[in-house]
């Protein structure tokens, strides 16, 4: 069963419209993931499950009861603020004890919650300490723990990492991912970092202009995206305009960059149609020649060489003018991926592992 | 060398801000009536005072005045803050801008053009012109440094206390009142000091059945200061100082 169900959910601030007849189940116990670009509702959908906006139309069921007019303090569900939304003049314990407190919770259960709270979020002892001699890191932990400690239907948290530095935020993933299995409750996670969404999700919904552009584990969402916006969104591609010249069983023959090639066709493209290719840089296969590329094959140009580290990255304009990306890996069959700049090369994919799209 | 001049740059800047406040405080503890002459040491003129009733009188009134303008420019600057900080309404830029020329206007102005509103309204000027117009001037005060409190903090944290289960009534009393205090008890105590030292507005607006203590004060010197009134400065001084430093203090408590 959904733990919330949004139906036909829109909002406008001034005239402008944030989120439009959105749509969206929500299941119990799941890492959920809303991911898109700034300003395209995904915080105001989350200030929505929270109560601290009400929508223009649409119902709000959580934990299958209508609660689209409940205020925020009376839901069962607590969020993680972007900015963290500590009270300064208060010290740690206080801070996270608020919540209880509200709640009339006798004294000594509260001092046991929040010992229980801070030792899940890493802070043991740290309860007198005040807000303000607390790192940026530590003061998301105590905003984590403030959550938590009322035991919430749903776990809301607005972009919890963006304050923090690379190394910190690569462990407070493996840290949120622990307390999402420790605590089993619903973690609806909100951010604009694609690496975020598909590292910690169990489920992404890809939002843009206030539609739901895609949902499904990230798996789907990065290997078989259902529109440009999602591909280009969500990772790297390489994108062809092609024609689909002939159609046979579950492939299709198409004319792409002045070569033909064999592709799968996956949603019955008709012949005479034209189509969109995605390919992802690393799924391109780059091979070195001095004459005529075989066929199948699109030649082209090497123009820059990226070292990565454990991958090289490179910029090859291909004849016919278009500029692709190629991610090339170290492996032990084929230790030399180093390239010069200007080398001729053959650019390829095996076939399947291209996503096609009708035209927009 | 560098030091010695810094040091002797900073005494003469003290001795030029603090030598008058220096010399009547001495002249306080003289025991001569008539002369600027050192006779010794004495509390004379501080018992003289506290026997003459006119003067404990008007400093009573003072004190009602300034507690209760005060506290009533609190009250209503505060609000006056909050108004301009969390809400969004056409003029809100307007009306903090007024508030800025308010503070900056000359007091004479200010004195003149209240006495003509209360004529006009046909208001006797007493306790209660007194009041409204100590009422007037310290309010931009207040609002400012209560907009500037709350214009400092998150606005999220009263989104966090209500998400965690707080009513407007705990969000207000537990979150955003225990946040601006300081700000609040400094507009207060500014306030208070402003109003217990004012001259000129309240030389305008009070009637002769109403008598303050700058302006008994200021009757007195017309026939030559006396020591009563230096003992007197030298309590009023310290009060004002007093209230401005506890004042700073809390001002200064936000930027930890």
């Amino acid at each position: 069963m959904a733990v919330v169900r949004l139906q036909n959910i829109s909002k406008s601030f001034d005239r402008q419209m944030v989120i439009n007849n959105l749509c969206l189940d929500i299941v119990k116990g799941e890492f959920l993931t809303l991911l898109g670009p700034s300003g395209c509702g995904k915080t105001t959908v989350l200030r929505l499950i929270a109560g601290l906006e009400t929508c223009d139309s649409g119902t709000i069921l959580i934990n299958g009861r209508d609660q689209t007019r409940m205020p925020a303090c009376d839901r069962d569900v607590n969020t993680v603020f972007q900015s963290y939304a500590l009270f300064p003049h208060m010290n740690v314990f206080d801070n996270i004890a608020f919540g209880l407190k509200l709640k009339k919770i006798a004294g000594t259960r509260i001092r046991d919650r929040v010992k229980e709270a801070l030792e899940l979020v890493k802070l043991e002892g740290l309860e007198t300490r005040p807000i303000h001699q607390l790192s940026g890191g530590q003061q998301q932990r105590v905003a984590i723990a403030r959550a938590i400690v009322n035991r919430p239907l749903i776990l809301l948290l607005d972009e919890p990492l963006s304050a923090l530095d690379y190394k910190l935020r690569k462990q407070m993933r493996l840290d949120l991912r622990h307390l999402h299995r420790k605590l089993g409750i619903t973690f609806v996670f909100v951010t604009h970092d694609q690496e975020e969404a598909l590292t910690l999700s169990d489920r992404v919904v890809v939002m843009h202009n206030g539609c739901i552009q895609q949902t499904g584990t990230p798996k789907d969402i990065y290997e078989t995206p259902v529109n440009l916006f999602v591909a280009d969104f969500v990772g790297e591609s390489n994108i062809f305009d092609a024609q689909v010249t002939r159609t046979l069983d579950k492939d299709m023959e198409i004319q792409i960059q002045g070569i033909t090639k064999m592709v799968q066709n996956r949603r019955n493209f008709t012949k005479g149609q034209t189509v969109k290719i995605l390919l992802r840089p690393e799924d391109m296969t780059v091979e070195r020649t001095r004459h005529q590329c075989p066929p199948g094959f699109l030649p082209g140009q090497v123009k820059e060489m990226i070292y990565k580290g454990t991958t090289v990255d490179l910029l090859i304009r291909l004849d016919s003018g278009h500029d692709i990306f190629a991610t090339e890996f170290f492996n032990e069959d084929d230790q030399d991926i180093f390239y010069d700049v200007n080398e001729r090369v053959c650019v390829s994919w095996i076939k399947g592992w291209e996503v096609t799209l009708p035209h927009e | 060398m560098k030091r010695w001049m810094g040091i002797s740059w900073v005494s003469l800047v003290f001795a030029f801000l603090y030598g008058p406040l220096l010399v009547l405080m001495v002249f306080s503890f003289n025991q001569a009536r008539y002369t600027t002459a050192w006779q010794g040491f004495s509390f004379t003129w501080y018992t003289s005072l506290f026997e003459n009733q006119h003067l404990l009188d008007a400093f009573v009134n003072s004190l009602i005045v300034a507690f209760v303008s005060s506290l009533a420019a609190t009250a209503m600057g505060t609000l006056g803050a909050f108004a301009v900080s969390w809400y969004r309404f056409a003029g809100r830029k307007i009306f903090f801008g007024l508030v800025y020329s308010v503070m900056m206007s000359p007091d004479i102005v200010m004195g003149i053009s209240l006495l003509m509103l209360f004529v006009l309204a046909g208001i006797h000027p007493g306790f209660l012109t007194l009041l409204t117009a100590h009422i007037t001037f310290c309010l931009p005060f207040v609002i400012v440094l209560v907009h500037a409190r709350i214009s400092g903090f998150d606005p999220s944290v009263v989104d966090a206390a209500r998400d965690l289960g707080a009513k407007e009534y705990d969000v207000f009393f537990k979150i955003i009142l225990p946040m601006i205090l300081p700000a609040v008890l400094a507009g207060w105590l500014l306030s208070f000091t402003l109003s217990l030292d004012d001259v000129i507005i309240s030389f305008f607006v009070t009637g002769p059945g109403f008598e303050i203590l700058p302006l008994k004060i200021y009757s007195m010197v017309k026939l030559g200061v006396t020591p009563e009134v230096n003992a007197l400065c030298t309590i009023l001084f310290l009060l004002t100082l007093a209230a401005v430093m506890t004042a700073h203090f809390l001002i200064k408590e936000k930027k930890k």
